[in-house]
Order: structure tokens, then sequence, then C-alpha cells
């Protein structure tokens, strides 16, 4: 599949960018998370996103000449989601560093530009599929849905990792089930629209009913709502194992859900 | 007033032979699987009574090209004297993003190349006096270019069936639609 690397660099690029929020934001509350899960988790974002950042370069017929993708930052919206994502994962960078140093100050003040620009990136990221030439991507719901997949997949990464270390054990299914509640309102909206656009459109929802992988990305949601919904109710399920299964479920069906939509686009 | 050139197809000429395609393919030695002029058959119903009809495209230089907006790199640009888009394969990192955005689908990946492409109105040939490869090689005269800020032919459409809405990126591409009844020419 030709836009393999694309899904793989959206899906990592968002669950960076939700993850590294939620740290950012537990650091900051002065929950007590050691130096060494701090570093643990900084670093991964940092591997994630050197990952997501080769990856994406093999979508290209030039990789070697990569960089040339931040010149028209002016006018297109894939050169400010290159300039801004790498300034990212380069801003990444600098809050492993104060991890490292273990200074908490620079930490909050560097992690709040961070994440400004990951939030900046990631819109950037959405505004260049919202082109008319694809009507199943013209649209905010493409926005929603690349906001939604950092939400759903960031905060229980963070939360697996912590649990996983036996630190700080927040509780992060009421957000998650709220997300997915959001998310599956989206993507109600987003085929009810499909079904009543443009002939390319209808096409496109006809594609996705079609394709196994839709079913089986109902099925995963399903799971991962069913699970975390547990979670929420019962604190017994807040634990590694319910955190870590439903990441990876959610993980599987947002890996489904983009696969999908760069499959199912008809072009005007 | 700097000049706004564009291709004025005349459906009602076309007989679908395609040699606009073959011989822009061929002049510019393109890889089998590209063309930069596509010739395709119209609907039978295309103005009421029914007709054969055909109809090239290729790049439609339009006002507001998307392909410009979309790519990272600065690789189109829009003439100031004529309005032709240009794409320069030098800058080209092959990230068909252009391709995507374009909603005529014009710019084409070449993957010998790894590279895009698209019609250039052959302007190196315009700039010394002659014609588009695909405008000297119809038989039927079917192609012309025309400075549509010096005349506005009367009776031109903007679109036709398979072509996208002309609102979104203003095709600079006129065309003139058969005449019912007149159906003396066709292959």
């Amino acid at each position: 599949m030709h836009d393999l690397p694309l899904v793989v660099f959206t899906i990592l690029s968002q669950l960076i960018l939700g993850g590294f929020v939620t740290l950012w934001w537990i650091d900051r509350k002065k929950t007590r998370i050691s130096r060494k899960t701090g570093l643990l988790i900084s670093i991964s974002f940092l591997i994630l996103g050197g990952v997501s950042l080769l990856v994406s370069m093999l979508h290209l017929g030039q990789p070697f000449f990569a960089y040339r993708a931040i010149l028209n930052f002016g006018v297109s919206w894939l050169s400010r989601e290159v300039t801004f994502y790498g300034a990212f994962v380069g801003l990444i960078l600098a809050y492993t560093w104060f991890w490292y140093k273990d200074d908490r100050a620079k930490r909050s003040t560097i992690g709040w530009i961070t994440s400004s620009i990951g939030v900046v990136a990631i819109f950037s990221s959405a505004k260049i599929y919202m082109i008319p030439a694809i009507p199943a991507w013209d649209g905010v719901s493409t926005l929603f849905a690349f906001f939604l997949t950092s939400i759903l997949l960031g905060p229980l990464f963070v939360a697996a990792i912590l649990a996983i270390r036996g630190e700080v054990n927040i509780n992060i299914s009421g957000l998650s089930v709220l997300t997915l509640a959001v998310t599956a309102v989206v993507m109600a909206g987003y085929f009810s629209s499909l079904l009543a656009g443009l002939p390319e459109a209808v096409e496109t929802a006809r594609l996705t009913f079609n394709h196994i992988f839709f079913w089986i990305r109902l099925v995963t949601f399903a799971a991962a709502f069913t699970i975390l919904f547990l979670s929420y109710k019962n604190s017994k399920w807040q634990n590694v194992k319910i955190y870590s299964v439903a990441f990876a479920v959610l993980l599987i069906s947002e890996f489904l859900g983009r696969v999908l939509f760069y499959e199912t686009a008809i072009h005007l | 007033m700097a000049k706004k050139l564009g291709f004025l197809v005349n459906i009602e000429r076309c007989i679908g032979c395609h040699a606009c395609e073959i011989s822009c393919k061929s002049f510019y030695q393109l890889e089998p699987s590209m063309r930069r002029r596509t010739v395709r058959e119209l609907p039978e119903d295309l103005v009421g009574s029914p007709v054969r009809a055909f109809v090239s495209t290729a790049c439609n230089h339009c006002d507001e090209p998307a392909c410009q907006k979309a790519c990272p790199v600065g690789a189109y640009t829009k003439r100031d004297e004529d309005g032709i888009v240009v794409h320069n394969q030098e800058l080209c990192i092959g990230c068909q993003m252009c391709g995507k955005a374009c909603p005529y689908g014009v710019p084409q990946y070449n993957p010998v190349k790894k590279k895009m492409d698209k019609c250039s109105m052959c302007y190196d040939r315009l700039d010394v006096g002659e014609s588009p490869i695909c405008v000297s090689k119809c038989p039927m005269e079917a192609i012309e270019i025309v400075d549509y800020n010096e005349v506005q032919p009367s009776g031109t459409v903007s679109l036709v069936p398979t072509f996208a809405d002309p609102s979104i990126t203003h095709p600079t591409t006129q065309f003139i639609l058969p005449k019912p009844g007149k159906q003396f020419r066709r292959a």
C-alpha cells in the first residue's frame, strides 16, 4: 500500500502529541513522577518522533531531499506540517534534556511551548487533507479525527507506562470513554455527510462499508469502549493490564481507521 | 496587460484520434503509464440529442492552481507574463501531494524519475513563437491556445462531463460543445 508510511506517520505523530501533553500536564500539576520514569516516557516520545520522521520520508520519491519540504511554508500546509512537526520533535529533545537535568521549572515552560507547537503541527497535518479534490477528506471531520486520535492514544500510552512503572496511577478511563463517545458521534456525522454528498463521497462510504477493516475497526472500537467503561466504573479495573490492553486494542482500531482513510479516498 | 493563455478545445471538431495525446507523450518521451494530455469519450447525451463526442484535456493552467498551494517545495510557479503553470522537476521531491490536490488529477508520478510531471503548455516552444505539440499535431485543429485577456470566444463553456467544478481552481481551459445533428466527422 502506497500510503502506508503516511498511515504510520500520522498515527505516531498524533499519539506523541497526546502523550506529550499528558506527561507535561501531570508533571506540572506537581504530581510526583520519578526522574527515571519521566525520562523513560520522554525518550520514548523522542524515539517514536524520530521513527515517524524517518517513516514519513519513505513516502517521498526523493527522500534525501526531504529537507526541501519546508521551502513553501508561506503557502503549503504540508510545508507547515513538516516545519512544525520537526520543531515539535526538536523541542521534545530539549524537554527530555530537562528531565535528565531534573529541572522541573524549565520542563514546565518548554513543555508548554512544545505542546502548542505540536497542536499546530497536527492542525497543519489535518489541513493538508482538507482539499476539495477529495470530497471524503474535505471537511472538519478530518480535523476532529486527527485530534481525537491524539486524545485517545496519547493519555492511554502514558497511563500504561506509569502503571507498568508502578507510579502515579492516573484515572484516564473517564477521559477515554468521553473521547470514544465523541469519536462515535463524529464518525456517525462523517458517514452521514458522505452519504449525502458528491458521488465520490458516496463511493468512499460504499468502499468503507464493504471493507473488512471497517468492521474490525468497529469491533475493536466497541471492545475498547467496553473495557474503558468498566475501568471507569470500577477502580479495580484501573491497572497495567487494562490500560495496556485498551491501548493495544485502540491502536489497532485507529490504525485500521487510518488505512481506510487513505484507501477509500476517491478523487473528483 | 499580461497574457492569460489557456487551451480552447473544440469538441465539435475532435474525432478522438488521440494524436494530441500520443504526440505529446512521444515528444516528451514519457514513461508508458504517463500522459500529459488525455482524450476521453464523453456521454452520448452531452448536448441533448445523441452525439459521439471526445474531449482532450491536459493541465488547465488554473488561475488559482491547487498544485501550487499543495507543493511543499514551491516547485510550481505561475508565469507572470502568460499565466502558464510551470513545474520545476529539479525541486520536486515526489511527495505526490499536487496530484491529490489538483481537482483534475493532472500532475502524474514518474515512476522512473520518482518525481511529478505535468503539461507545461510547451512554454519553451511558445517562447520562440511555435505552437505546443498537441496544437500542432491535431489533424482537426481542435486545440488552440487563446489569450483569454485578449479575446473571449463566444459559445464556449468551462464545464463538461467528467470535468471537476471550475469554481475550485478557476481553470483557463474552455470548450466548444458539439452541435446536435452535425455528426459527419465522427471516427
